[in-house]
């Protein structure tokens, strides 16, 4: 999805805390899964932190009770798990229901079972069968495959508008309840596995003995689309008082046992400098925070630093618009991806918490190509570049187009967004350089989507991230001619690539799969549609009185429901 | 009917009309911003449908002309229906209603410790010249020449986190909702800050006021009489020094919905302001046309009751 820094920063907890779930880990880095690791995250003070010890042995230490107090920019807009499109009511949702028929492993960083307790995948690779661990409400009635079943049929009606429809209504065959604790799926077209997986799971079931006798979609006719009453996840919505503050209590029903936090405040703060005192001061355990504040809260002595590689990450880029010349030739593109300094963005910028970038896959993801062309920064190579496209200098510096008439460049980035506000000075700075004009016109976030979207499309460049999933298949449709504006808005278009992407969603050997993935990077870097930028590391604060878990590539959110809160401390 | 009912009912079918005009004007506004409430939806996500954006343009009729779609909103605003929000579905009013409450608070606090700038502006006129007069004069320039908002952040940082003598934010401790003196000590730092503005204004006008008043005949005579000096201030000069100041608190009252967002954004204050920028920001247009139209409301109806109070403490202000 598209991210937009004020979002990232407003669910950074959100997203911390959703990212996943798993046993025990003991080791923070998973030996088996990316091979081409280029940079293991540092050693931090939290790798060796006491309080990762008791955690080994979690049920020698953990105290139970107490309350975890976040601080958060966003408020949540609906909690209605088939409305809401906004990260910050994901990260409600995702406290109070759980649904995940499988997740990833955090250590090894394989599919493993989750609600389900097995799966059976039918020898034609489209039909997959779910068999689900006892499960209960939290009310105590049993939760059920026929519960998911109604919810995916009331989610797939047209009239209910659930944004995420077209995917299921493009690929789902069948989803239906065999008995009690059996739910069977079955797709259109046979999937390896992993894209099988990603396909069939994407039902929260809701409590059909409860909103049956609801409306789906009016908050004035169903109350528990704005205050739930019974959940399936960790945690009971106790009060929501919008824009202060939502207190979660424990749901000692969650099937994989009662959470040892007894609560969960969300405080709104809509000003990170006021929240980050919060967070000094020990008023919040956790909180949003941006870059800059890293090393203020590092020096703290009431917080706990965690720090890993995540296994899926989000990078941002600057999309050339390939609808219009200069940016239709390629080796204009290598030009001034030749004149982007990554390292010096991400050191200045992001207060060295990102690390360039050069491909559409992290270093740390499993079929990450480490032979990309890069463009490494060099001013030199990238005058020369242009000097042998064509791109010549007239008698004032000015570097003049295949038309002759000198270049400018109109940049359009959203604002405000301090991060891409300093990225755009930059490339002012460094195509200035090469005698290219940058005119850059900051845009707020509604009127930057639809300059960038609509018609005239008149733009050169623009500043905007992808946060991509551990399965690369789920990032296919940013390269495909069929979403262009949308997903595809610098109007990128090549068939072979696109070929290749269904070849990796065909392929049923891991490793032939590994290699399609790093020839659609090799494709993708070659063409640069994209000068890509950086990619965020993952690190998270907490107040030393709360234990997590160990780090792993997932962060230290999977498995809440063993983190414990150490009275008095 | 007199002069002063006339003028008065000549003002209120104004006033209808600059309502109305009001409400074209930010209808039109609204909807000729780039994007609308469907543009976030599709386009920023692999996994979401894109077809679900002209189904919602359909649902909510925005594919009709800018005419027509006001036409339908004016008509259902007529008979007290203001929609329903585009964001959450959730009727607009009560979106509202729910935020009243923390709005009216801080703004009933923020006038209350706006009114110490009148004992303020009398002392430094009474005392003209004299320390506290040269005091206040420069604490006012100070306080003029520094963000109110900002001085309010610098305050949580460097006195509020580090002594924990103030809340961080927030209008009661989460659990002591009905504890007053907790909801009074959260409700300190934000109304001082806010009232701020209207204290260094308030003791300025009044001071002036005062002195010019001071300054004339009937005062002179008054003082010439013998009579006592307390009796020449309060009940001659402060009455007539009053005059000036009487729009700027109605003007406070019927302003600080609009002007609370910033404030609202420091103290982390669940107020109408930032639902107000939120609203804009996703294109939640029936939000945005309620508050729009709730605030011009408040600000007219404001206007013509300075136009009464003027003729209550001035009698010789006559209408015709």
């Amino acid at each position: 999805m598209i991210k937009k820094p004020t979002i990232c920063l407003a669910s950074l907890v959100a997203i911390v805390l959703l990212a996943a779930c798993a046993a025990p880990a003991p080791t923070p880095v998973p030996p088996t899964v990316a091979p081409t690791i280029v940079a293991a995250p540092p050693p931090t003070p939290a790798m060796v932190s006491p309080t990762q010890a008791p955690i080994v042995a979690p049920t020698a230490a953990a105290s139970r009770g107490g309350e975890l107090r976040i601080a958060t920019t966003t408020d949540a807009v609906t909690l209605h798990p088939y409305k809401r499109t906004d990260s910050a009511s994901g990260g409600y949702i995702g406290r109070m229901f759980t649904g995940a028929l499988w997740r990833y492993n955090p250590e090894t960083l394989e599919p493993e079972p989750f609600i389900a307790k097995a799966w059976k995948v039918a020898a034609d690779q489209k039909t997959i069968t779910f068999t689900l661990n006892e499960l209960k409400w939290s009310d105590g009635k049993p939760l059920t495959a026929f519960d998911y079943q109604w919810t995916f049929e009331q989610a797939m009606k047209p009239e209910n508008k659930w944004p995420y429809r077209s995917d299921p209504e493009k690929n789902i065959v069948t989803y239906k309840a065999l008995d009690d604790k059996t739910l069977e799926i079955a797709i259109k077209e046979a999937k390896p596995l992993p894209v099988l997986l990603d396909k069939v799971d994407l039902i929260t079931p809701l409590p059909r003995h409860v909103w049956e006798k609801y409306d789906w979609n009016d908050p004035t006719k169903n109350p528990e689309i704005m205050q739930p009453t019974v959940v399936s996840g960790m945690y009971l919505l106790k009060e929501w008082k919008r824009d202060d503050h939502a207190t979660f209590s424990r749901n000692d029903n969650y099937f994989r046992g009662s959470p040892n936090i007894e609560t969960i405040t969300y405080r709104i703060v809509p000003n990170t400098s006021v929240s980050l005192q919060m967070l000094l001061s020990g008023e919040v355990d956790q909180s949003a925070m941006s870059d800059n504040d890293f090393d203020k809260a590092k020096a703290s002595d009431k917080l706990n630093l965690y720090e890993w590689d995540p296994a899926a990450a989000s990078w941002d880029y600057i999309g050339f618009n390939l609808r219009r010349a200069p940016n239709n030739d390629v080796e204009f593109r290598h030009a001034i991806s030749y004149a982007i300094p990554r390292d010096l963005i991400a050191q200045k910028i992001y207060n060295a918490l990102r690390k360039p970038i050069y491909s559409i896959f992290p270093p740390t993801s499993w079929v990450y190509n480490p032979n990309v062309p890069k463009y490494e920064y060099n001013i030199e190579t990238a005058k020369a570049t242009l000097d042998k496209a064509g791109y010549k200098l007239d008698a004032n510096g000015k570097r003049l187009g295949k038309d002759g008439k000198p270049l400018k460049l109109k940049l359009l980035h959203e604002t405000p967004a301090p991060t891409r506000e300093k990225t755009g000075l930059v490339m002012q700075e460094e195509l200035g350089k090469l005698g290219i004009d940058v005119e850059i016109v900051p845009l707020e976030w509604g009127a930057f989507l639809n300059a960038v979207k609509k018609e005239p499309n008149d733009w050169d460049l623009d500043i905007l991230a992808w946060s991509v999933g551990i399965e690369p298949s789920g990032i296919r449709d940013i390269w495909s001619e069929a979403t262009i504006p949308d997903l595809n808005s610098v109007a990128y278009i090549n068939k072979n690539l696109e070929a290749l992407w269904d070849r990796g969603e065909k392929e049923f050997d891991q490793a032939k799969r590994k290699v399609i993935y790093q020839e659609i990077q090799q494709v993708i870097s070659g063409d640069s549609p994209y000068v890509f930028l950086t990619y965020r590391s993952g690190w998270s604060f907490l107040n030393k009185r709360v234990s997590s878990n160990p780090v792993t590539r997932l962060g230290i959110a999977y498995d809440f429901q063993r983190w414990f809160i150490t009275p008095g401390k | 009917m007199s002069g002063t009912s006339r003028y008065i009912l000549r003002r209120l079918i104004q006033n209808i009309l600059l309502l109305f005009v009001i409400t074209v004007l930010s209808f039109a506004f609204m909807r000729l911003a780039p994007g609308g409430p469907e543009s976030f939806i599709g386009a920023d996500d692999p996994k979401m449908s894109p077809d679900l954006r002209s189904r919602i343009r359909a649902e909510y009729g925005l594919d009709d002309p800018i005419p027509v779609q006001y036409w339908n909103w004016l008509s259902h605003v007529l008979q007290g229906d203001f929609g329903r929000s585009f964001i959450d579905q959730r009727p607009v009013l009560d979106k509202i209603a729910e935020r009243l409450p923390a709005t009216i608070t801080l703004n009933l606090a923020t006038i209350f410790v706006g009114l110490f700038g009148i004992p303020i502006g009398i002392l430094a006129a009474v005392k003209r010249g004299g320390l506290f007069d040269r005091f206040m004069a420069i604490f006012n320039s100070l306080g003029n020449s520094v963000p109110h908002w900002w001085l309010g952040l610098i305050i949580l940082i460097f006195i509020a986190a580090p002594t924990g003598l103030l809340p961080l934010g927030g209008m009661y401790t989460i659990g002591k909702e009905n504890d007053i003196m907790d909801r009074l000590w959260h409700l300190l730092l934000p109304a001082t800050i806010a009232a701020l503005g209207d204290w260094i204004t308030l003791s300025r006008y009044l001071r002036s006021s005062i002195l010019e008043v001071i300054r004339l005949d009937y005062i002179r005579t008054a003082r010439a009489k013998g009579m006592n000096e307390r009796v020449v201030l309060w009940r001659h000069a402060f009455r007539n020094a009053l005059i000036p100041i009487v729009p700027f608190f109605v003007f406070s009252i019927a302003g600080l919905i609009s002007g609370a967002v910033i404030y609202e954004n420091t103290f982390s204050w669940p107020g109408i302001g930032r639902m107000a920028v939120q609203a804009a920001f996703q294109r939640d247009y029936p939000v945005v046309m309620a508050l729009t139209i709730i605030g011009s409301f408040l600000t007219i109806t404001g206007l013509i009751i300075v136009d009464i109070i003027y003729t209550l403490v001035d009698p010789r202000v006559k209408y015709t």
